[in-house]
């Protein structure tokens, strides 16, 4: 399936990682793909051997692995995290902004809209409401920060 | 995009919603649309129900029309037999002190849509 | 009230460019009807039954003179010249073209109007109490509360795809005029014991097919605790909410199946996870907000004024509409003006193009520039002299608005039904006229007193018919409507579902069972008591019986 990514476009097949059951059943490997209902705290004490993470988007309209994403970055989890599944290219941003650094796209969705689509995306907003969702790469500015700073240098 | 388990009973009529404007349009005998439901086509036969579903998906793959499915009519008196779609062909029962839907079709005329 | 800085300006128009290119998409084909629905969706834009239906977002109900003279301006341009006032404060538009929107947008973002999120699973409109800063009884305003979650739930990224929609109200009165416990999450502001304001927290409340009344999360939850404290529960509910079937997909059934306190836990856990001062916005945020809320320069008057008592006295209509329309103000010598958009013969909560116009100029000249919908579908001009009260009233009766029935029987809260939206089972605004029209003597309204009912076309209970003293379900059956009824609900703070009576009725029946009910209402009550109160003490069986009494 492509993978987009907000530093290389890259249209490659990526491979699918070993399921969290088999992970976790196994002891070794340093990549997994997580379901949208993944148990994080069965994965913990797992995460540091772990190089990269796919989480599941079984549709566009489940947005559990956003939550998901936010959860494993807090949990310490420095590698590689793909969300993996039909997002529309309004959903790349969201999902960086939430910690991912690259989608998994299907290959109908991707012929659908093509790399420009989801690239273009990443300019719709400079802005972002939210504490802790910036991303250089889109909404690069929080606007509450952006108005605090603005406070401190009067 | 698939509308068609065609389980209805009776004549069947296609009707959809025109993508641009949005109004109630049903599919005319040529696989055009109209917002005229008395030039709808009104059919039991199955050859021409299942050409009415290829070209209902044409049309939405188009991007003329959405949300297209088939209703039941009322073979007695050719109109729509579920309740919900009498109120898609007559517009709101209620519209007080401004032109009604009808008056509103009126002024405007039919809206026809095709795909060439 | 609020002003846009360049941020808010910037954020909006990013949002209507984004959009009118997602709408080129949608007919180039490049985006299919399924990835687009959600899209549109959360910018407003539905496509109901006879046409598509934009509702715009009017946050916490709140809106200016300008304000509604573009929703005037687009209800010409675009639409058939009317607008809806909705259960949630915003405003609809039944007719609009798909090939307009972008247009539209770009009409309302330059009056710092918009239409996100106003449908969709993500957090929608942020309502609350129509008479905020005017009311003797609030806190403090709850609308700088708002407005901070209205930025803050602005285009989420991690909360955008919800298992289903997520409706916040906020109240800062213990007189519910927000309905908080019928939402997601409830909010009232409240001080503790050490004089500090925060916010006591709900959760779980809903209408719809399983209607359910919030229950308490946390009484007290600090002011820069309440962004982090609310992500908890959004991050917890997008993560274990139910995504496998749409009618069990409210965190109210999350809150149900979990039980209250493991709910608690599991979001006090997840708080506890977080660095809160990481989501935190500092308090200067709020503040600033706040000063767009600042009360206007108030004069120095007395509630008595000799033009207002002398009319009070020698125009019956006048009289009326004083004592149902008026609300108290907190300073002497104003009123809270309610605005009725429930004339006998018109459709409920529904507004002309010249009627917004001649609101629109009351409020430039009475209500410093200032109005408010409410979610039982009427207008509020909220600081207005009492001196002023003669003139606005003859201003009213001449635009159609005047009908001194706020409260009474005949104001009625109705959803759309099955006249204009694609969920209905059947119609609602016609049951709605035939009670206005049985009910329209003033003279029995004001005998009548205190009476809300509530209609809803469909089981999704738009119309709130769970909460109303008397609630009106429409359903059909092989192409005939008929009526459930739900007797006893609240939506204040003593909030209640209503019980069902049982069988349902034609539209005929409804009607003459319902002025029975008010009739042996009359008969029966003690004192001052409205009808809920008569109600709770008698209970139903009374009340079934007279209403099936010609069965």
């Amino acid at each position: 399936m492509p993978i987009i990514n907000s530093k290389a476009i890259a249209s490659g097949q990526g491979e699918t990682p070993p399921t969290m059951d088999d992970f976790l059943a196994g002891n070794e490997g340093d990549s997994v793909l997580l379901p949208p209902d993944a148990d994080l705290e069965a994965l913990a004490p797992r995460l540091s051997g772990l190089k990269s993470i796919d989480v599941a988007f079984p549709a566009f309209t489940d947005g559990r692995g956003f939550s998901i994403a936010k959860q494993l970055r807090r949990m310490g989890f420095e590698g590689t995290l793909t969300a993996a599944g039909p997002l529309i290219p309004d959903q790349y941003v969201y999902a960086l902004q939430c910690g991912f650094d690259q989608v998994k796209i299907d290959a109908e969705t991707f012929e659908r809209f093509g790399e420009d689509d989801f690239t273009a995306a990443l300019s719709a907003f400079s802005l972002t409401y939210q504490r802790g969702y910036v991303h250089a790469a889109g909404p690069s500015v929080n606007v509450f920060e952006a108005r605090a700073a603005r406070r401190n240098t009067k | 995009m698939s509308s068609l388990k065609h389980k209805g009973k009776g004549p069947q009529v296609m009707t959809a919603n025109g993508l641009r404007q949005g109004p109630v349009v049903y599919m005319r005998e040529d696989y055009s649309w109209s917002t005229v439901f008395s030039e709808a086509l009104q059919t039991e036969d199955d050859a021409i129900i299942t050409a009415m579903d290829v070209a209902a998906q044409s049309a939405s793959e188009a991007n003329l029309i959405v949300g297209a499915y088939f209703i039941d009519i009322d073979p007695e008196t050719g109109e729509p037999a579920r309740y919900r779609e009498r109120f898609r062909m007559n517009g709101p029962s209620f519209d007080p002190g401004r032109p009604t839907h009808i008056e509103h079709a009126e002024k405007t005329g039919p809206i026809h849509l095709s795909e060439t | 009230m609020y002003r846009y800085d360049e941020f808010d300006t910037q954020f909006v128009k990013s949002r209507t460019a984004q959009f009118r290119e997602q709408v080129v998409r949608r007919l180039d084909g490049r985006l299919t009807e399924d990835q687009f629905r959600p899209l549109r969706l959360m910018n407003g834009l539905y496509l109901q039954l006879h046409a598509y239906m934009l509702r715009v977002a009017v946050p916490y109900g709140t809106l200016s003179s300008d304000q509604l003279r573009q929703l005037a301006h687009i209800g010409e341009k675009y639409d058939r010249g009317y607008g809806h006032v909705t259960t949630r404060q915003n405003i609809q538009f039944n007719w609009p073209e798909l090939v307009d929107v972008p247009d539209i947008l770009d009409d309302l973002a330059a009056v710092e109007m918009h239409a996100i999120q106003t449908s969709g699973n993500c957090i929608r409109n942020v309502t609350s109490d129509p008479w905020a800063g005017a009311a003797k009884d609030e806190v403090e305003d709850p609308r700088p509360t708002c407005e901070l979650l209205r930025q803050w739930s602005s285009l989420h990224p991690e909360f955008t795809f919800l298992p289903r929609k997520f409706k916040i109200a906020v109240t800062a009165s213990e007189n519910d005029r927000a309905a908080i416990r019928a939402h997601d999450i409830g909010i009232k502001i409240v001080r503790n014991d050490s004089g500090e304001v925060g916010y006591h927290i709900y959760v779980g409340g809903g209408l719809g097919r399983t209607p359910i009344i919030a229950e308490s999360l946390n009484e007290f939850v600090s002011r820069d605790e309440l962004l982090p404290y609310l992500e908890a529960i959004m991050r917890v509910y997008n993560r274990y909410g139910r995504r496998d079937n749409k009618y069990k997909a409210r965190i109210k059934i999350l809150v149900q199946e979990t039980g209250i306190k493991q709910f608690r836990q599991d979001v006090e856990a997840e708080y506890a996870a977080m660095t809160p001062a990481d989501v935190a916005v500092g308090p200067e945020e709020l503040e600033r907000i706040a000063t767009y809320f600042a009360a206007p320069d108030f004069e120095k008057l007395s509630d008595k004024h000799e033009g207002f008592d002398k009319a009070v006295i020698l125009d019956p209509a006048f009289g009326r509409w004083v004592n149902n329309n008026l609300g108290q103000h907190r300073i002497a010598g104003y009123t809270i003006v309610n605005i009725s958009l429930k004339p006998t013969d018109g459709a409920p909560g529904d507004m002309t193009s010249e009627q917004m116009r001649v609101i629109a100029d009351l409020a430039d000249k009475y209500s410093h520039s200032e109005l408010r919908f409410t979610h039982e579908q009427n207008v509020v001009l909220p600081h207005v002299k009492r001196a002023d009260c003669v003139a606005i009233f003859k201003a009213l009766a001449e635009a159609g608005l005047a009908d001194a029935n706020i409260g009474k029987i005949t104001d009625i809260i109705c959803c759309p039904g099955m006249d204009y939206c694609a969920l209905a089972t059947a119609r609602s605004i016609p049951i709605s006229q035939a009670i206005a029209q049985r009910f329209a003597d003033p003279e029995r309204q004001n005998i009548i007193g205190e009476m809300k009912i509530k209609i809803s076309g469909c089981i999704n209970a738009c119309g709130h018919h769970h909460v109303g003293h008397i609630g009106i379900l429409g359903l059909e059956k092989a192409g005939v409507e008929f009526y459930q009824l739900t007797l006893g609900g609240d939506a204040t703070e003593t909030a209640v579902v209503g019980d069902r009576t049982g069988k349902g009725l034609s539209q005929t029946e409804l009607i003459d069972g319902i002025e029975r009910i008010v009739d042996f209402y009359i008969k029966t009550r003690e004192e001052s008591e409205r009808f809920l109160d008569t109600y709770r003490r008698v209970g139903i069986a009374p009340f079934k019986e007279v209403l099936y009494a010609d069965h």
